[in-house]
């Protein structure tokens, strides 16, 4: 595994709120370096949304420290932590979307925000990203005229649009999605090409979306703790 | 034990205990408020804050109160004119104190009403909009989705309203006067109520006015639109259970709202 100086994120004795089925909280090490994939298995969505959220710096450990792109959360200040968000795609809660604003514009937004590439080059890569997931373009209804499966793809395309440099992935809706695996797996390539790094959090290993992945650490985050789950490829 | 068998003493201490409890729980939340309040304040004022998904966002909620608003504002200037200016005009010349429209109205109208039902208006044709809108995003999970994506979540869904609105409640304001006085001088002229031509009807409105006048009821204006866009939203991100009904949101929206309009109209008066 990488080292804390190379890791892209690093958790470093991080006490994790018990997970399911676990009687204490479980401390955690771990180290994701550029380049590298990893997998790791929760069985809970709760907790699998808890650790996506302890890796983002949304929520403090009691122990340990979570480091991302070079930096430890609790060293920096509120907005230094909203532009180092920025540089981090996440795929979750593809569900969610805000009723009032069509599905392109909530797409566009963390680009729009924290770049200040023109709207059409932006408007222009997401479409691109949009074809890619296997749709015509970016949805310009709300998120209501929008069919489920293809809210999966608009969140995939808001995940992976402005190069991320570490991309997360933990949600049940984009793992049951086949259809999605080689675009993914394909994304997740050309995440690794620029240097950086994806950890998917999946709720079985056997995910029909997770197949297509060849991951560098191949993990179990259970009772006792984050351990392997099988070799990887 | 049951409640009629305690001694008298110890149900006055209870009573104490609840009432200490709800006051307690009431000055949390009110801290709460204002400390929201003041994020948003000062989220304004950043610079940085003015992202472009915030500059969309103020554009489209001024264009909401400012624009979408505008024709009822206009009628309402329209049934304002008719029943109080007109009723102003008529006392007054039969009580012989013409001379006093202009100072009547400024008082009253300039004042105190256009600011109280402007805010009304953009309650109405904006707030209850942003109480439903904003009322999912805990609920649903998209808010802690903008966090993830470093994104400031006051300075996107807050802030830029609480701006627009009160740009906004300033303009529907002045829509209003316009109106209201437009509508009255002409009901009054067709009944012959007024025999002066309309601009020394305005004058006459203009010269009753002080300097305060103009300052304090755009401030006013100013206030009350930034504190309905403030309240509503910060009833709306309180729901953060799908099980309180979202409809739930307009009534408590619409008493806070009017509470806090009151509320500030009450604390401009007793400054000046």
């Amino acid at each position: 595994m990488a080292s804390p100086q190379t890791s892209v994120l690093s958790l470093q004795g991080v006490s994790l709120a018990a997970p399911r089925g676990a009687a204490s909280a479980v401390a955690l090490d771990f180290e994701l370096g550029h380049r590298e994939v990893a997998l790791i298995e929760i069985d809970d969505d709760g907790d699998a949304a808890g650790f996506l959220d302890l890796c983002l710096g949304l929520v403090q450990p009691r122990h340990g420290e979570v480091s991302c792109l070079g930096r430890t959360w609790s060293a920096q200040t509120y907005h230094e932590m909203l532009a180092h968000r920025g540089r981090i795609g996440t795929l979750v809660g593809t569900q969610a979307w805000p009723a009032h604003l069509p599905v392109a514009e909530v797409t566009l937004a963390p680009r729009l925000y924290h770049t200040e590439q023109p709207v059409d080059e932006a408007i222009a890569a997401a479409t691109e990203l949009a074809r890619h997931f296997g749709l015509p373009g970016l949805p310009a209804g709300g998120p209501e005229t929008v069919h489920l499966d293809d809210l999966v793809r608009a969140a995939c395309v808001r995940a992976f649009l402005g190069a991320p440099e570490l991309v997360l992935i933990a949600d049940a809706a984009v793992d049951g999605m086949a259809q999605l695996g080689v675009a993914l797996a394909q994304s997740i390539g050309a995440v690794q090409d620029r240097g950086g790094s994806v950890l998917w959090l999946v709720d079985a290993l056997g995910a029909p979306a997770a197949r297509f992945v060849s991951a560098d650490h191949v993990l179990h985050l259970g009772d006792r703790g984050l351990g392997r789950a099988r070799s990887g490829p | 034990m049951r409640p009629r068998n305690r001694p008298a003493g110890r149900r006055a201490a209870d009573l104490l205990a609840v009432l200490g409890a709800a006051t307690i729980r009431r000055l949390e939340m009110l801290l709460v408020f204002v400390s929201f309040c003041a994020t948003a304040v000062v989220a304004a004022l950043r610079r940085s804050s003015w992202r472009r998904p915030v500059r969309m966002a103020f554009v489209d909620a001024l264009h909401r109160v400012a624009v979408q608003s505008a024709t009822t504002t206009l009628v309402t200037g329209l049934l304002l004119g008719f029943l109080l200016v007109t009723q102003v005009v008529y006392w007054l010349q039969t009580a012989g104190q013409a001379q006093l429209v202009g100072s009547i109205v400024v008082r009253v109208l300039v004042r105190e009403i256009a600011p109280v039902v402007i805010g009304l208006i953009i309650f109405g044709r904006v707030g209850t909009g942003l109480l439903l809108d904003l009322g999912e995003a805990r609920s649903k999970g998209w808010l802690r989705q903008l966090e993830r994506e470093g994104i400031d979540p006051i300075a996107l869904l807050v802030m830029p309203r609480m701006v627009g609105y009160s740009i906004g409640s300033f303009c529907l304001c002045t829509m209003l006067l316009v109106s209201t006085l437009t509508a009255g001088y002409l009901l009054g002229s067709v009944l012959g109520l007024v025999a002066v031509p309309i601009w020394r009807f305005g004058q006459n409105v203009l010269f009753a006015m002080d300097i305060a006048d103009f300052i304090v009821p755009p401030a006013k204006c100013l206030m009350i639109g930034a504190g309905v866009a403030l309240v509503c939203a910060a009833t709306a991100l309180e729901r953060a259970d799908q099980r309180v009904e979202l409809q739930q949101l307009v009534p408590r929206g619409f008493v806070r709202t009017a509470l806090a309009i009151l509320v500030i109209n009450g604390l401009f008066d007793l400054a000046v």
